[in-house]
C-alpha cells in the first residue's frame, strides 16, 4: 500500500513541477503573502510607540498583532487558491482517459486518492512554510517577540485547515471532466464552509453555538494562537476524512450510477462524523504551546477554581460577531474545564430576552458571574483571567475580610483621586472582595476582631502610645500589618519596628540609571525580586518613587523568617555614603526597598497554625493612584496584600504574559525584508517556472 | 505457444447504465494464445465488455473468470494479468516517454530494474528515437505505440486492445497490425475493431456484437470468406419475378423487395456484367442497376445463412 501511494505521489508531484501553473501559483501566492507580511510588519513598527505604551500593548504583542492576523488572512487566500491547485488532479485524468489506466492497474483506489492528496498537501505545506519562515527571519532582531512554538502551531493549523479544503477540492475534481467546473465546485464547497459561520449568526443559543463550532475558522483560531486542542484536530481530520471518503465514492467509472446508491453511505458518514465530534466535545486535551502561555490559566487560578465548592454560572452577554467573543469563550472554557461547578453560556440580550432577564441584565459586553449556592452575583465589564478569578474569590468567600487603613496621623487618603491618593488601590482591593475601611483608633478604642490586615500608610506623625500598644497586641496575637513608609518628613517607625527585627533607614535612595527610562533619579526601577512566594513568578519590573532602604536584623529567633521582596537597581545610590558610620552598623545587612517578616507562634504537626506577618516598604507611592498601574506594581501590590491577609490565592495574571514587542529593526533591515519577501521570493519562483517550461519544450 | 487452456470464461454478462441495457447476456471464452476479435458498429457494447474485463466497470450480473480468478472477488489479481490499451491511449502529455513508462512500470507493480524494463519496452515498441520527447509532441502513430508499450510493460498474459488501429494512417495501421500479429505469439489478445479485413487478418476468431448481444461468432476460415466482401445488386426490371427465376443460381441469393430484384453474393464487375447481359439476352428490360457493399452484420448473417444452406 505504501509503495503504491508513493508511486502515485511522485507522479503527481512530477505533474505539478513540470507545469508552469504551479510556479505561477507559487509566485502569486508568495507575492501576496509577502505583501501581507511586509505591510503587517511595517504598519506594526510604525505604530509601535503607541501600541507598546497603550492599553492594547498590555496583552497583545507582536505575535497577536502581526502573526495571528497574518495567518488568519492567509486562509482567505487559501480558500481561493486551493480550488486552483486541486482542479486538475482528477478532472484531467477523467478528461484524457488516464483514469482508466490508474483504475485498471493493480493499485487500490484508496492508494490513488491518498497519493494525490499527499502530493497536493506537500505543495500546500511549501506555500505555508515559506511565509512562516519569514517570521523566523525576524527572530534574530525580535528575540522573544517571535514565538517559535506558536508559529509552528499556527503553520500546523493552517496546514490542517488546508488539508480539509484539499480533500473537498479533490472531491470536486473527481466529479467532473472539466478543470473549470472542478474549480467552481470547489469554490462552492469552500464558500459553503465559510457561510456556516455567517449563517450561525442567525441562530441564537445552543443552535448558534453548535453551528459556529462547525465553521472552519472557529477551529483554526486556537492553532493560530498556539493552542493545540484535540477537538480542533478531530474536526479538521474528520473533515479531511469525509472529503476523502466522498472522493472515493465519486471517483472512477460509472460515477452517475453510483451517486444515488452512495447517497445513503455519504449521509451516514456525515452523521458518524458529527456524532464522533460531538462525543469528544466534552472529552478533550488542550495544550497551550505559545511561549507565553497566554491562554493557560495560572497555577493559582487553576488550584483555586478546581477547589470551588459552590455552583457558579457565568453568563457572557456578547454577540458571536463581537471581536472579543472568541477570546472570552476560550477563557470561560478554561475555567469551566477545571470543575463541573462552573458553567458558562453566551446570551444575546436582544434575541434571548428571557435568558437575559434571568440574570437581570439587558446590556451587551457584560459578564455576570452568579454563585448559585448563595445567590450573589458580580458584574464584569472587562473580562480577563484576573477579573474572573477575583470575582470567583469574592463570591466564594463566606465571611467578610476587612482591611483597615489606620487614620489620624496624616495617612494617605483612601478616597483621594490625586496622584498620591489610594483610591485605585481601595478599588482593586474591593474588587477582590475585601472590605476596605479607615480605622480611627481613638474612636473605636480597639482593633476590630475580624481584621484581616492593618495598613499604616505613610503616617506623618508617630502613633499615640496607646495606639501602638494596641497594634502590637494585635500583631502578637496573630495579626497582620503593612507599613508603608516614605522618606522624611514621613514618620519612620524605626523605633517601633526595631522591636520586631526590622530596620528602617533614614537615607533616601536615588538611581541615576532611571534616566535611561526617562525617569528622574528618585524613580527606582525594581527588576530584582527576592525569593518569596508573593513575588515568585513576577518578571516585570516595578516602580518605586523616592524610597528608603529597609532590612532585617540578623540573628533573629528561629521562628522568624524574613525575606526581602524588592531590591534596588545596581546603580542605586544611598544618600548615606558610609554605612558603617550609622548606628547600628548596617554595612553587612542586606537592604532592600520592601520586605516581609513572618513569625510562627504556634505549630501543630509541623504546620503553622498561628503566626504574625509584617510587611515593610520604604516607599508609600508604589501603590498610589499614580503608580499602581505602572508595570509590575499592580501584581506586586496585590500579591503582597494577598499574602498578608493569607488568602492563599494570589493575583492570577502573571504579567510575564504581557505583550512582547520587536525592539529594534532598522529602516534598512525593513527595506531588505521588503525586497526579499515581496520581490525576490516570488520572482524566483516565476523565473524557475519559465526555466522549467523552456527546458521541457526543447 | 500451446493453445487450449481457457483464459477468459464469461457467462451471461449483463450491464445496465442506469436504465440503458448495454450488455444483454454476453457469453464467450478465450483460449490461451488465441486472438479474439470483437466486431461491431459503434455503440454495440465492445468497449463496455472490455472495460468490464479490465475491472474498470463493474458488471451488473453474470460471471467472469480470468485465469481462474473471479473478476469480482479478485480484481487486483486480474489487473496484474491484463495489459489494456483503451481506445484513446491513456497518456500524460506533459511527461516524456521514459518518464511516463517509468510511472506505468511502477504502478503495474514492477519495483526492480525499472529502468531496464522501460528500455526493453522502448526497444520492443520501436520508440528508441522518441524516448526523450514529450508525449505532447508525438505523432498519433507514436502515441499508439506508447499506448501499446504501456499495455505491455509488465508482460501480461492477456492483452486487451480497444480499436488499436483507429485514427491511424494506412502505413501506421500496417505497422501496428504486424506488431499485434507478432504479439499474438506470446499473449492471448482480445481486440475490437469495426474494420472487417482487419479482423480476418488478425484474429483466430471473431465475435460480432450488436446492441449488447453477440449476434454471431465465426472462425478464421469463415472470416476469410467474409473478407472477400459481400455485395448487393439491385436491379429495377420490368418483370422481376420472371427474371429471378431465370437467373437462379447457387452462387448468390435472389429476392424481390418493393418490386426490385435484389441479389446478394459475390459478383465483381464481371459478374454483374454477366448477369446484366444474361437478363438482356432473355429479353428483360433493365431500367437501372445499383450495387452496394453490405454492412458487417448483413454480410456475416448472409455468410452464415449460405453456410447453412450448403
Amino acid at each position: 500500500m505504501f509503495r503504491e501511494i508513493m508511486v502515485i505521489f511522485r507522479k503527481e508531484l512530477r505533474s505539478y513541477f513540470v507545469s508552469p501553473l504551479v510556479y505561477t501559483i507559487f509566485a502569486v501566492i508568495l507575492f501576496i503573502a509577502g505583501f501581507l507580511f511586509y505591510s503587517g510588519l511595517a504598519n506594526y513598527l510604525a505604530n509601535l510607540p503607541v501600541i507598546a505604551g497603550g492599553q492594547i500593548g498590555e496583552r497583545s504583542g507582536f505575535m497577536e498583532l502581526v502573526a495571528n492576523a497574518f495567518f488568519l488572512r492567509m486562509t482567505a487566500l487559501f480558500i481561493l487558491l486551493l480550488p486552483l491547485l486541486c482542479m486538475r488532479v482528477f478532472a484531467e485524468e477523467n478528461r484524457t482517459g488516464t483514469m482508466e489506466l490508474l483504475l485498471t492497474s493493480p493499485v487500490s483506489k484508496t492508494a490513488i486518492i491518498a497519493g494525490k492528496f499527499l502530493a497536493v498537501c506537500l505543495i500546500q505545506s511549501i506555500i505555508i512554510a515559506i511565509p512562516a519562515g519569514y517570521f523566523l527571519l525576524l527572530k534574530p532582531y525580535a528575540g522573544q517577540a517571535v514565538d517559535v512554538p506558536q508559529l509552528f502551531t499556527a503553520a500546523a493549523g493552517s496546514f490542517l485547515f488546508s488539508a480539509a479544503l484539499i480533500s473537498f477540492g479533490l472531491l470536486a475534481s473527481s466529479l467532473t471532466k472539466s478543470q473549470l467546473v472542478a474549480a467552481l465546485i470547489a469554490f462552492a464547497f469552500n464558500f459553503t464552509f465559510l457561510s456556516v459561520q455567517s449563517l450561525s449568526y442567525y441562530f441564537v443559543g445552543k443552535t448558534g453555538e453548535f453551528m459556529a463550532r462547525l465553521s472552519l475558522v472557529d477551529h483554526l483560531q486556537p492553532f493560530v494562537q498556539g493552542i493545540v486542542d484535540t477537538r480542533d484536530l478531530l474536526y479538521f481530520l474528520s473533515l479531511a476524512g469525509l472529503g476523502f471518503f466522498f472522493t472515493y465514492l465519486s471517483s472512477g467509472a460509472d460515477r452517475k450510477e453510483r451517486i444515488f446508491s452512495s447517497l445513503g453511505l455519504g449521509i451516514s458518514a456525515v452523521l458518524a462524523v458529527l456524532l464522533i465530534n460531538t462525543a469528544f466535545h466534552k472529552t478533550y486535551l488542550r495544550v497551550d504551546l505559545s511561549g507565553r502561555g497566554l491562554y493557560t490559566l495560572s497555577e493559582r487560578t487553576r488550584d483555586f477554581t478546581s477547589g470551588l465548592s459552590n455552583n457558579f454560572e457565568m453568563a457572557a452577554f456578547f454577540r458571536r460577531t463581537d471581536e472579543n467573543y472568541f477570546r472570552i469563550r476560550e477563557l470561560l472554557e478554561c475555567f469551566a474545564a477545571l470543575t463541573p461547578n462552573v458553567k458558562y453560556q453566551f446570551i444575546d440580550p436582544d434575541r434571548q430576552p428571557q435568558e437575559a432577564a434571568g440574570f437581570g441584565n439587558t446590556s451587551y459586553k457584560v459578564l455576570i458571574i452568579r454563585n448559585n449556592t448563595t445567590g450573589k452575583s458580580e458584574k464584569l465589564f472587562s473580562i480577563t483571567e484576573e477579573r474572573l478569578i477575583n470575582a470567583l474569590v469574592k463570591l466564594s468567600r463566606k465571611e467578610i475580610r476587612n482591611i483597615f487603613f489606620l487614620s489620624g496621623h496624616g495617612e494617605r487618603d483612601l478616597s483621594a483621586r490625586d496622584s498620591r491618593g489610594y483610591y485605585e488601590l481601595q478599588k482593586k482591593l474591593s474588587e477582590r472582595g475585601f472590605q476596605v475601611r479607615e480605622l480611627f483608633l481613638p474612636e473605636t478604642g480597639s482593633i476590630p476582631e475580624n481584621t484581616a490586615l492593618l495598613v499604616l500608610a505613610d503616617a506623618q506623625s508617630p502613633l499615640l502610645p496607646d495606639e501602638w500598644s494596641m497594634v502590637k497586641k494585635y500583631l502578637l496575637s496573630g495579626g497582620r500589618a503593612l507599613f508603608l513608609i516614605d522618606p522624611s518628613p514621613s514618620y519612620s517607625f524605626a523605633e517601633e519596628l526595631r522591636e520586631f527585627g526590622v530596620f528602617v533607614r533614614s537615607s533616601v535612595l536615588s538611581d541615576s540609571g532611571s534616566s535611561l527610562f526617562g525617569g528622574e533619579p528618585s524613580v527606582l526601577m525594581v527588576n530584582r525580586y527576592g525569593n518569596h512566594e508573593s513575588v515568585n513568578g513576577l518578571s516585570v519590573s516595578s516602580v518605586f518613587s523616592g524610597a528608603r532602604e529597609i532590612g532585617f536584623y540578623l540573628m533573629l529567633p528561629k521562628n522568624i523568617r524574613t525575606d526581602l521582596l524588592a531590591l534596588p537597581g545596581k546603580s542605586a545610590v544611598s544618600s548615606v555614603q558610609d554605612p558603617s558610620s550609622e548606628t547600628p552598623d548596617v554595612s553587612r545587612l542586606p537592604l532592600g526597598l520592601a520586605g516581609v517578616l513572618r513569625c510562627i507562634l504556634e505549630e501543630k504537626e509541623g504546620k503553622p497554625v498561628l503566626d504574625y506577618r509584617i510587611a515593610v516598604s520604604g516607599d508609600a507611592d508604589f501603590c498610589s493612584n499614580h503608580f499602581l498601574d505602572h508595570y509590575g506594581n499592580l501584581p506586586f501590590t496585590m500579591n503582597l496584600f494577598s499574602w498578608l491577609a493569607d488568602e492563599g490565592d494570589y493575583l492570577a495574571t502573571d504579567l510575564a504574559k504581557k505583550g512582547r514587542h520587536i525592539q529594534n529593526l532598522s529602516t534598512n533591515q525593513l527595506r531588505f525584508l521588503f525586497y526579499l519577501v515581496v520581490i525576490t521570493a516570488p520572482l524566483l519562483f516565476f523565473l524557475t517556472g519559465i526555466f522549467v517550461y523552456l527546458r521541457r519544450r526543447n | 505457444m500451446r493453445r487450449g487452456k481457457i483464459v477468459i470464461l464469461a457467462r451471461n454478462v449483463d450491464k445496465y447504465y442506469s436504465n440503458f441495457h448495454a450488455l444483454k447476456g454476453i457469453s464467450f471464452e478465450l483460449k490461451k494464445g488465441e486472438i479474439l476479435g470483437f466486431l461491431g458498429p459503434n455503440g454495440a457494447g465492445k468497449t463496455t465488455t472490455m472495460r468490464i474485463l479490465t475491472t474498470f466497470l463493474p458488471l451488473t450480473s453474470g460471471e467472469i473468470t480470468i485465469n481462474g480468478y473471479d473478476l469480482i472477488k479478485k480484481p487486483m489479481e486480474i489487473r496484474k494479468l491484463i495489459g489494456y490499451l483503451p481506445e484513446t491511449p491513456p497518456l500524460y502529455p506533459e511527461f516524456r516517454v521514459t518518464e511516463y513508462l517509468d510511472f506505468v512500470a511502477r504502478i503495474k507493480g514492477i519495483s526492480r530494474n525499472v529502468d531496464k524494463t522501460v528500455d526493453r519496452i522502448i526497444d520492443r515498441c520501436g520508440l528508441g528515437e522518441k524516448k526523450h520527447s514529450l508525449i505532447a509532441h508525438l505523432s498519433k502513430g507514436y502515441r499508439q505505440r506508447v499506448g501499446l508499450a504501456q499495455a505491455l510493460i509488465h508482460n501480461p498474459g492477456l492483452l486487451i486492445l480497444d480499436e488499436p488501429t483507429s485514427g491511424l494512417d494506412p502505413q501506421q495501421i500496417l505497422e501496428i497490425r504486424d506488431f499485434i500479429r507478432e504479439l499474438g505469439c506470446e499473449h492471448s489478445i482480445i481486440l475490437s475493431t469495426h474494420i472487417l479485413p482487419e479482423a480476418s487478418q488478425l484474429c483466430h476468431r471473431v465475435l460480432i456484437i450488436d446492441h449488447g448481444r453477440i449476434i454471431a461468432s465465426g472462425s478464421q476460415q469463415e472470416l476469410n470468406a467474409l473478407a472477400r466482401g459481400g455485395e448487393r445488386v439491385k436491379i429495377r426490371i420490368n418483370e422481376p419475378l420472371a427474371a429471378m427465376n431465370s437467373i437462379r443460381s447457387d452462387s448468390f441469393s435472389a429476392s424481390i423487395e418493393d418490386g426490385v430484384l435484389v441479389l446478394d453474393g459475390e459478383f465483381g464487375d464481371e459478374g454483374r456484367a454477366g448477369i446484366v447481359s444474361t437478363l438482356v439476352g432473355a429479353g428483360f428490360r433493365i431500367y437501372s442497376v445499383e450495387s452496394e457493399q453490405l454492412n458487417l452484420e448483413q454480410v456475416f448473417i448472409t455468410l452464415l445463412r449460405n453456410a447453412k444452406n450448403v
